[in-house]
């Protein structure tokens, strides 16, 4: 496994602390690719943590090229309406961590897929976040204990 | 609907964007700055927010997403309560220290306003909803831990207080919205790694409370 520098040590070290996850499965994150279906709100939520967390490349699905829409909430701003929904959530998340690449495109062969149950576009932020973030939670484990996609 | 948000991070980030773009007037109140060790699960922040104090940050984030917030670098403490929180409807906690969370449910029960405290840890967490009449926090916690975890002592995976704080945040706007069937519950993720789902608990009052002597 990888050696972290002293930046990762302290970006993750909440993580680091946790059983099943150590320095073994932060790598396993920092090294994990997972493509989002972000046409929901909740799949943006969902992006935003794993960026965070620190898995390696987030692929944004943008469920064919949609466009931002008015309802859209964090991460996306007022801004962004209008504009294409991936290359938007690309640039609300791209640069919040040096260790994640965050890029537009369809799902890999391989890799991780998040789609989660429930989600919408209109889904209000509280329920946004709850979906998201239960959704993206499991992942994180499931990735950082070392099973399959 | 008058909401404070005590705690600006990984909980409170959450809780104060959700219930801000929800339309609630927030005031968030934290004493801490951002640090690097926050950035793995505050999303609300990034590199950019580094050193700058955590309640004034998010506040500018949700104004820039058009809501209404403003944020006190203060900690929430018996002696500033009043000031800091005399005209909300509803008080939440999200803060990562239970000394504080006694004291914003105190504070809330003395002065008969809707509360929710919530808590996350390692895989688990938790989301308590009152409001005037219904159980208190002491009915079902009694008193402040001698010693309990914190996110700094013993880890939090990251995506966790999205959740916990996702769901705070219904309770507040439902809470804030005049239901009254949320006071009195908790919801609980004991650890998410077993797969069960959430569950939640109505509470009873507990025969000897001080809230019962009011
Ligand atoms: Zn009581």
């Amino acid at each position: 496994m990888s050696s972290f520098s002293p930046e990762q040590v302290r970006r993750y070290s909440r993580h680091v602390l946790l059983p099943d996850v150590g320095g073994i499965g932060q790598a396993r994150l920092l090294a994990a690719t997972v493509s989002v279906d972000a046409s929901g709100a909740a799949g943006r939520v969902a992006a935003a943590y794993l960026v965070a967390a620190g898995v390696g490349t987030v692929t944004i699905d943008d469920g064919c090229a949609r466009r931002v829409t008015a309802a859209a909430g964090f991460p996306l701003r007022p801004a962004d309406v209008g504009g294409p929904l991936g290359a938007a959530v690309v640039a609300a998340l791209g640069g919040r961590n040096p260790d994640a690449r965050v890029v537009v495109g369809a799902p890999p062969a391989d890799g991780f897929r998040l789609v989660i149950d429930g989600d919408a576009d209109r889904l209000p932020l509280a329920d946004a976040f709850a979906l998201g973030g239960a959704a993206a939670a499991v992942l994180l484990h499931h990735i950082a204990i070392g099973a399959r996609p | 609907m008058r909401i404070v948000v005590v705690g600006a991070g990984g909980l409170g980030g959450p809780i104060a964007m959700a219930t801000g773009a929800a339309g609630a007037d927030v005031t968030i109140v934290d004493p801490d700055v951002v640090e690097l060790s926050n950035l793995h699960r505050q999303v609300q922040f990034g590199g950019d927010d580094l050193g700058a104090p955590k309640a004034t940050a998010l506040a500018a984030k949700i104004v820039g997403r058009g809501g209404r917030a403003r944020g006190r670098a203060a900690r929430f403490e018996p002696g500033n309560a009043d000031q800091l929180a005399a005209d909300c409807d509803v008080i939440v906690d999200g803060s990562d220290d239970p000394r504080t969370k006694f004291v914003v449910a105190d504070w809330a029960r003395a002065r008969r306003r809707a509360h929710v405290i919530a808590a996350a840890v390692r895989y688990g967490g938790n989301v308590f909803t009152s409001a005037p009449g219904a159980a208190c926090y002491r009915c079902l916690f009694e008193d402040p831990p001698d010693e309990a975890p914190t996110c700094g002592e013993a880890g939090v995976l990251g995506p966790l207080v999205g959740w916990v704080g996702g769901i705070a945040a219904t309770r507040a706007l439902r809470l804030g919205g005049g239901d009254p069937a949320v006071a009195g519950t908790i919801w609980i993720v004991d650890d998410l790694r077993t797969g069960k789902a959430a569950r939640e608990l109505t509470l009873a009052r507990r025969h000897g409370c001080a809230c019962g002597a009011a």
